[in-house]
C-alpha cells in the first residue's frame, strides 16, 4: 500500500479546511468515530490553532457499537466539540442498501435543513473506492442532495467551487488525497485516542466501521497502530471488504452517492 | 515514498483507460478483489482493463470515461499518480481540472486505421505546454493494428514533432510504441517491437518524472495567499498559504493591493508556534499591530512590489465561444480569488490546430478552441504575476456568469 510524504497531504487538507471556513458561513462536518473523520478532526485542530470552529454530526441510527458511542462522549469532551447528534429511523430493513441510502440520507437532509448548513466536510478518500476517485475538494450537491457527476465544476489549481444556483450545500473532501495506510500513520504521529474496535480482540478486528448490522470483522492479530500499519503494507484486500452496503451488486456505490450518501 | 503527478493526454478511444488499467494489474497496484468486480461486472463480455478505473455503470457500458480519475500505482520506489481524463472536447473543463497540478504528460496517439494524430490531441498539446508541462511521453498506441509497423510509428512520430515545432514547444518529448490492450512494451520491452531500442514505456515515464519534476523556479520572494482572518484568544489570526519563499518572525511583510505594511509577532505552522516557515506550508500569522486584511488579499516581503495591479496582458485558451460584446459579466479566478472583469480586449487569435494567427470579426469574438492574446483591465485592483515568474498568481480561469469559458496565463 502507499504511504505518501504526510507533510504534504496535511498541508493540502488544511488548506482545503481553511478554505472551505472561510467560503461557508454554516459549515458543519460529518463524524462517524472512524478513524478518518477522527482523522480530520485532529487536523482542524491544528488548521485552527487548537479549536474546531464548526459543529460536528453523527448520524446515529441507535445500531452503532456500543465503543462506538463511549468512544463520541470521551472525545467530543475531550476536544471540545459541539456535537449534533442526527437520528435516524430505521423505516426500511436495517441492511445495505436500503439502511444506508433511505434512513441515514433522510437524517442527514433533516439535520442539514433544521440548521441551515451550507457546507458538509466528508472524511472520504480516493483510494476507498473508484466512484469517489472522481470527487473534487469541493463538490455541490442540489436539493435532492444529488451528485451531478456528470457536470462537476472545474476546480483549478487552488479555486474551488463557491454556491451556484441549483447548489443546496458544497460537500468539503479535505482527505480526499489520502490512502488508508497514511490515515493510521498521522494518528500514530499525532497520538490521537483511537475507537478500539480498530485493534484486535480476540483474532478480529474492524478495518472499517459501519453499524454493527453490516460492518463484518476481519481475522487480524494486530492490536497495536504499528501492527496494522505492517498489515495494510502487505494486505491484497480491500478495505470495505467487511462492509455490506459495497457488495449487494455492482454499481452499488453509484447508487448510494446519487442518492445523498457519502 | 517520493510521488509524481501524471497526466494523460489524448483522444477518446485511443486506450488511455486501458492502458492505466493494464499498468495498475502488471505493478500489483490494485486488488485481486478490484480486478474480479471488474470481471464479474463485464458479464459474458471480454475483459477491459479500462473498468478499473472507469467505475459508473455509464462509463462502461458507453465505453468512455466520464470526468477525472486518480489512479496510484507504485514503481521502483516511487508513487506514480495517472490523472485519466475524459478526451472528448466537451469535457476539456475536466482535463484542466486534471492537468493542472501536473508536471509530466503521457499524450496517447492511436495508429488505428482512422485514430491517428488528430485535431483535438492538438488542443491537448497546446494547453498542456501554455501550462507548463515539463516533459511529454508520447505513447504511440495500438501498435497491435499495424502489425507493429516501425514505418507507422516513425510516420506519427514525424507528424507529432512537426506540429510541436509549429507551437515552439521546448521541452523534453519521448515517443514510446506500444500496444496497451495487448501490455506490449509497457513494463517490459516487447518481443514484437525488436526494432525500438529504448525504454519501455513505464521505465520511460519514471525516468521523465525523476529528472524533469523538480520545481525549476528561480524566484525566491514572499507570497502568502490570505484565506481568512479570525479571532483566535484575542488575537486577530491570519490565516494563508505560504505559497512561495519563507517567512519569520519580527518580518515586516507588505499586503497587496491595499499598500499596507505590518511586522509578525507570531507565527504558527500545524497549530505549532514557529519562528520561521519554509515555502508550501499553511501559516497563521499575528500582527503586531491589528489591520484589517481581507481574504483574498496577497501578503508580500516588504521591499517587493507585484508585477501589475489592475490591468495586465493576457493568453487565454477560449474553451466556450467568447464574445466581448456581451452583456455578460466576466470574472476572473485567481489563486483563491474571484474577482470581476471591467474590461477586455483581443489584440490577435492564434488557432492551436492550424498554429497561424487568425481574425474574426475585429477581434471582437474569439470561437471556442482558439487563443487569444488580450489585454484584460480588473474592476477593482489584485496583485498578478507573469505566469514564467509565480505561477499561481499568474495563471486564471475565465467565467462568464457562472460559466467556465477559458484559461490563461498573465504575460
Amino acid at each position: 500500500m502507499m504511504e505518501q510524504d504526510l507533510h504534504k497531504i496535511e498541508e493540502k487538507s488544511i488548506f482545503v479546511l481553511r478554505e472551505a471556513n472561510s467560503k461557508f458561513k454554516n459549515m458543519a462536518a460529518l463524524w462517524s468515530m472512524g478513524k478518518d473523520s477522527t482523522a480530520m478532526l485532529a487536523l482542524a485542530r491544528k488548521a485552527f490553532l487548537g479549536k474546531i470552529p464548526f459543529p460536528v454530526i453523527h448520524i446515529d441510527n441507535g445500531i452503532d457499537f456500543p465503543e462506538s458511542y463511549a468512544f463520541r462522549e470521551y472525545l467530543t469532551k475531550k476536544w471540545n466539540m459541539k456535537l449534533i447528534v442526527a437520528h435516524s429511523e430505521i423505516k426500511q430493513e436495517i441492511s445495505g442498501f436500503a439502511c444506508c441510502g433511505a434512513n441515514k440520507t433522510v437524517a442527514l437532509k433533516k439535520t442539514m435543513a433544521e440548521y441551515g448548513f451550507d457546507a458538509l466536510i466528508v472524511s472520504i478518500r480516493r483510494d476507498e473506492h473508484g466512484i469517489r476517485a472522481k470527487e473534487r475538494y469541493f463538490s455541490p450537491r442540489d436539493k435532492n442532495f444529488k451528485w451531478d457527476y456528470k457536470n462537476q465544476p472545474a476546480e483549478l489549481w487552488n479555486n474551488y467551487a463557491s454556491k451556484l444556483s441549483g447548489t443546496q450545500h458544497l460537500r468539503i473532501h479535505p482527505l480526499l488525497d489520502w490512502n488508508e495506510i497514511d490515515v493510521w500513520n498521522f494518528l500514530k504521529k499525532e497520538k490521537v485516542p483511537m475507537n478500539p474496535l480498530y485493534f484486535a480482540n480476540n483474532g478480529y478486528r474492524y478495518r472499517s466501521l459501519g453499524c454493527t448490522h453490516c460492518t463484518v470483522a476481519l481475522k487480524s492479530n494486530a492490536d497495536t497502530i504499528d501492527k496494522i500499519i505492517g498489515e495494510l503494507r502487505e494486505t491484497k484486500v480491500e478495505e470495505r471488504s467487511g462492509r455490506q452496503q459495497d457488495k449487494e451488486k455492482e454499481y452499488i456505490m453509484e447508487k448510494l452517492r446519487a442518492l445523498g450518501y457519502m | 515514498m517520493q510521488k509524481f503527478i501524471i497526466t494523460m493526454l489524448g483522444e477518446k478511444d485511443h486506450g488511455k483507460s486501458t492502458l492505466i488499467g493494464n499498468l495498475l494489474i502488471s505493478t500489483g497496484s490494485t486488488t485481486e478483489a478490484r480486478i474480479a468486480e471488474v470481471k464479474k461486472a463485464s458479464g459474458s463480455k471480454r475483459f477491459e482493463p479500462a473498468h478499473i478505473l472507469d467505475s459508473f455503470s455509464e462509463e462502461r457500458e458507453q465505453e468512455m470515461t466520464i470526468d477525472t480519475t486518480r489512479a496510484e500505482l507504485v514503481y521502483k520506489n516511487a508513487i506514480l499518480e495517472l490523472i485519466d481524463v475524459p478526451g472528448h472536447l466537451e469535457l476539456i473543463k475536466n482535463m484542466m481540472s486534471g492537468a493542472s497540478n501536473s508536471d509530466i504528460a503521457i499524450l496517447m496517439v492511436s495508429v488505428k486505421k482512422d485514430e491517428g494524430f488528430r485535431p483535438q490531441t492538438k488542443r491537448h498539446i497546446f494547453l498542456s505546454s501554455m501550462f507548463g508541462v515539463k516533459a511529454l511521453v508520447v505513447a504511440i498506441n495500438k501498435m497491435d493494428f499495424v502489425n507493429y509497423d516501425k514505418s507507422i510509428f516513425e510516420k506519427t512520430k514525424e507528424d507529432i514533432s512537426k506540429y510541436l515545432q509549429s507551437i515552439n514547444f521546448k521541452k523534453p518529448v519521448a515517443f514510446v510504441p506500444i500496444s496497451a490492450y495487448d501490455n506490449q512494451n509497457l513494463i517490459s520491452k516487447s518481443k514484437k517491437i525488436p526494432w525500438y531500442t529504448g525504454k519501455p514505456l513505464i521505465d520511460t515515464v519514471r525516468y521523465f518524472a525523476e529528472v524533469y519534476s523538480k520545481n525549476t523556479s528561480s524566484k525566491k520572494g514572499l507570497r502568502i495567499f490570505v484565506q481568512d482572518s479570525v479571532d483566535i484568544n484575542g488575537d486577530t489570526t491570519i490565516f494563508g498559504l505560504l505559497y512561495n519563499g519563507k517567512v519569520r518572525t519580527n518580518e515586516t511583510i507588505r499586503v497587496e493591493p491595499d499598500k499596507l505594511t505590518g511586522k509578525i509577532e507570531k507565527l504558527y505552522v500545524k497549530g505549532k508556534k514557529v519562528s520561521y516557515a519554509n515555502e508550501g506550508t499553511n501559516v497563521a500569522i499575528v500582527l503586531h499591530k491589528d489591520m484589517k486584511i481581507e481574504k483574498g488579499s496577497v501578503i508580500y516581503g516588504n521591499n517587493e512590489k507585484p508585477h501589475k495591479t489592475g490591468s495586465f496582458s493576457a493568453k487565454i485558451f477560449m474553451i466556450k465561444n467568447f464574445n466581448t460584446k456581451s452583456a455578460r459579466k466576466f470574472t476572473i479566478k485567481i489563486s483563491n480569488n474571484n474577482i470581476a472583469i471591467k474590461k477586455i480586449k483581443i489584440n490577435r487569435i492564434f488557432s492551436p490546430i492550424s498554429a497561424v494567427n487568425v481574425v474574426y470579426d475585429s477581434f471582437a469574438i474569439v470561437p471556442a478552441n482558439n487563443v487569444a492574446y488580450a489585454e484584460i483591465s480588473l474592476a477593482k485592483p489584485y496583485p498578478v504575476e507573469k505566469y514564467a515568474d509565480y505561477s499561481e498568481l499568474g495563471r486564471f480561469a475565465i467565467y462568464e456568469n457562472e460559466n467556465f469559458v477559458g484559461v490563461g496565463i498573465i504575460e
